[in-house]
Formats: structure tokens, sequence, C-alpha cells
């Protein structure tokens, strides 16, 4: 394989792996190399390579002989959600205490870019600055098995537990507390945006039983 | 290199395995010279899959590459590379416990009853055996846990973490650590199981594998 190839691949890898966090690609929606080769203008060999890459990292699965967007079951989805949540308190914690200027900058920016990309109407730039975000934090941990396995869940939650609207609510006290070397508060912050994930779980679930309790006593089925 | 006979491969990956079982095991220890020739008369193979088996270790980061004249040897830990295994360890033992608690069935009880060692209050007890049983109770956490994505994080660092525990490990103690989380998981009492965790694996009970 050429490097030209290689980086072709990647830059497929990269763009799908976006609309699939940006959810223009939804859960289950197939992935059909001959159509994405067409909608990138690439042959279908770094297709084929940029697949098989997003297969090693679970974003898709194979459905029989297609390739299709991951569906995560409501259990895994609940494993990720404290997997995700136990990994980004110690790599905040760690970012805290040891994190040098640069990296400050670093997250200062990227977070304010998860702002910025909220606002438009981008959904690919905003996974794009989530990802850029939460992968600026684990690198400043410092700490290679982190950065390992944050990567590794970064891809896998995809923003299905943590929503970037909750990460640019509830982030800045995770930024000012890693900015302020002070861990115990990162820590505090990370398990906020979490719990304010669950909550929102929650809550979804409650109106929904709500509604739908209440649409069929109006129906008439006491 | 590249038109090994394919029959070659299986070869290759079965000393591979066997070689990590003892490297991470704590059998061959850090610093200990993998030379090809004697492992290759140790399981009767020639020295071609011997260093292709070393080459898969390499890469999975347990053995550091001989030079020219030199032999691979075992790979160590430097004390940062200790203080950034310590925290992954912690936070990943931490989940597997909780989840092997809440999700145990019966007959997991059992099994896992059967791999704790009786251990002597004197202090007096086979090491060796000890090690494996640690390890072995460790594995069937994450059968008990039976989570896709705890086991996809132990793949990718579950070799590193293996071998300092077993590097790290106090014999005469665990098997009393082993007793205590057993009980704590039979109950269902994930809180227990993760306070007596926290406790076998506090901060800084890696530092006796750091070099004096």
């Amino acid at each position: 394989m050429t490097d030209q190839v290689r980086t072709e691949a990647e830059r497929v890898a990269d763009a799908l792996r976006e609309s699939i966090i940006a959810r223009t690609r939804p859960p289950g929606s197939r992935l059909i190399e001959r159509t994405i080769a067409a909608e990138l203008g690439v042959s279908r060999l770094p297709v084929r390579d940029a697949l098989r890459v997003l297969e090693r990292e679970g974003l898709v699965a194979r459905v029989g002989r297609s390739i299709a967007v991951r569906q995560l079951g409501l259990r895994d989805l609940g494993e990720l959600a404290e997997v995700s949540e136990a990994f980004d308190v110690v790599a905040a914690r760690l970012a805290a205490e040891r994190r040098d200027d640069a990296e400050v900058e670093r997250i200062r920016s990227t977070f304010a870019e998860v702002g910025r990309s909220i606002g438009g109407d981008d959904a690919g730039a905003t996974a794009r600055s989530v990802l850029a975000y939460r992968g600026a934090i684990a690198d400043a941990s410092r700490n290679p098995f982190v950065l390992e396995i944050s990567t590794l869940l970064r891809g896998r939650e995809a923003g299905a537990v943590l929503a970037p609207r909750l990460i640019a609510e509830h982030g800045a006290a995770v930024v000012r507390a890693i900015e302020a070397r002070d861990a115990a508060a990162a820590d505090e912050g990370v398990r906020a945006q979490y719990a304010a994930a669950r909550s929102a779980v929650r809550a979804e679930v409650l109106a929904e039983l709500e509604a739908k309790v209440a649409a069929s006593r109006a129906a008439g089925g006491r | 290199m590249a038109s090994e006979p394919a029959a070659r491969v299986p070869e290759a990956k079965r000393i591979q395995i066997a070689l990590r079982q003892q490297i991470v095991e704590g059998q061959r220890v850090p610093g200990t010279p993998l030379v090809e020739r004697s492992i290759g008369e140790e399981f009767g193979v020639s020295r071609l899959p011997v260093r292709q088996a070393i080459q898969g270790l390499v890469a999975e980061q347990l053995v550091v590459p001989g030079g020219a004249r030199s032999p691979a040897t075992v790979r160590g830990f430097d004390d940062e590379e200790l203080d950034a295994l310590s925290v992954v360890h912690a936070t990943l033992e931490r989940l597997v416990i909780r989840w092997a608690a809440m999700r145990r069935t019966a007959e997991q009880v059992e099994a896992l009853r059967l791999i704790v060692p009786e251990t002597a209050l004197d202090g007096a007890v086979d090491a060796a055996a000890m090690r494996r049983a640690v390890l072995e109770f460790r594995a069937y956490l994450f059968v008990m846990a039976d989570s896709p994505i705890l086991d996809e994080l132990n793949q990718l660092v579950g070799a590193r973490v293996t071998q300092v525990i077993s590097h790290a490990l106090e014999p005469a103690v665990a098997g009393h650590y082993l007793e205590a989380l057993y009980r704590a998981i039979a109950l269902g009492d994930a809180e227990l199981a993760e306070t007596v965790l926290g406790e076998y694996i506090a901060p800084g009970k890696f530092d006796s594998a750091k070099r004096a």
C-alpha cells in the first residue's frame, strides 16, 4: 500500500466517522462501497480500507453481507456510559495534574470550537470539534494507556452517551479545573456531564411513558 | 520474509501464546533473554517460527527486540510506565468487579469459589500456584461481567497489566484478598467488592515492582 492510498483511506475514514457521529448516517444505515466512493470522488479501494478501520473501531459492523452503522443496544449504551465516565474522569484528573500551557490552550480552543459549531448547522463540524476537544484532554493526561483506551471509547461512544450540547453546557467547569490544576474539580466536572446525560435519558423514558399511558387511557382502554 | 510457508504461521502463533503466558505469569521475568535456538529446542521447532513469535511479542510490547548479536529480552517496566499502568488497572478492575458482583449467576459463584485457594495464616504458600490463581480469578471476573466493551479494553492493555500484577504479587496475602473478593461477589455486594479491591490495589501497590 503506497502512502498516498493510505492517506486517502484515512481521509475517507475521517469523513465517514464524522458523518456517523453527527448522525447524518444514523445507526442501522447501510454503507455501500460504490455509493460512498462516488460521493467522495475516490475509488473503491480506499473506501474498503476505511470501512475496515471503522469496523475495528466498532463504529460499523457486518450485517449479513453488507456493512451498516452499528446500532448500540440499551445494555451497550448503559455500559458505555459507565466505562466512558470512569476513563474520562481519569483523563481529566491526570490532565489537571500534568498539563502544560500549550495543552491548556489546545483544550480551551477546542472547547470554544464545540460551542461555536453547535450554533451552526454543520453536524460534521460539531462532531469534529467534540472529538478534538476530548482528544486534547486525553493527550494532556500524558498516559499512553489512558490515551489508547479513551481513543477507542470516543469512537465507540460516538456521541450516543454525551450529546455535544451537554459537553458545551458542562465542559466549561472541566476546562477551568484543568487550567487551575484542580484534579478534584475536574473529576467533579466530568461526573456532572454524565449525571446530566443520565438525567436526560431518565426524563425521556418517563415522559414517553406518561405520554403513552395518557394516549392509551384517552383511547378508552382502561 | 514475505513468502513463508503457510504452515509456519500457526506454529509461530502457538509459540507466541505459550511465551506470552510464561511472561505475563512471571515465569520469564523482565530482562530474561529469549534465545531463539534454545526456545526452538524447547518447543521442538526450527528457529524461524520462534523468531516470528518473538516479533509478535515485540509488537505487543512484552519483549524488547534484540540487536545484531544480542537476543531479545523480556521487557521490564520503568517507573513512569508503572504509574501509567496502575491508574488504568485500577479503573478497569473496579468496573469489572462491580459488574461481576451485579451479574453473577449461581453457577459462576460456585466456579469462582473453586478458584480461590486455601491460604494458611502462617504465610506458607506456593507462590507459583497463587500467581496462577490470581490470574485465573481475574480472567473469570471478565467472564462474569459479561461485557464486550470491558473485554475489548482488557485486550488493549491486559497483557501488560497482567504482567505487572504477577510481578507485584504478594503471595502470602493475595489468597486472603481473593477470598474476601469472592465473598463480596457471592453476596452481590458491589460496594464491598470495590472496597476490598481498593485495598488490594491501593496507590503504590505497583511500587514493589519498581526498581530500587
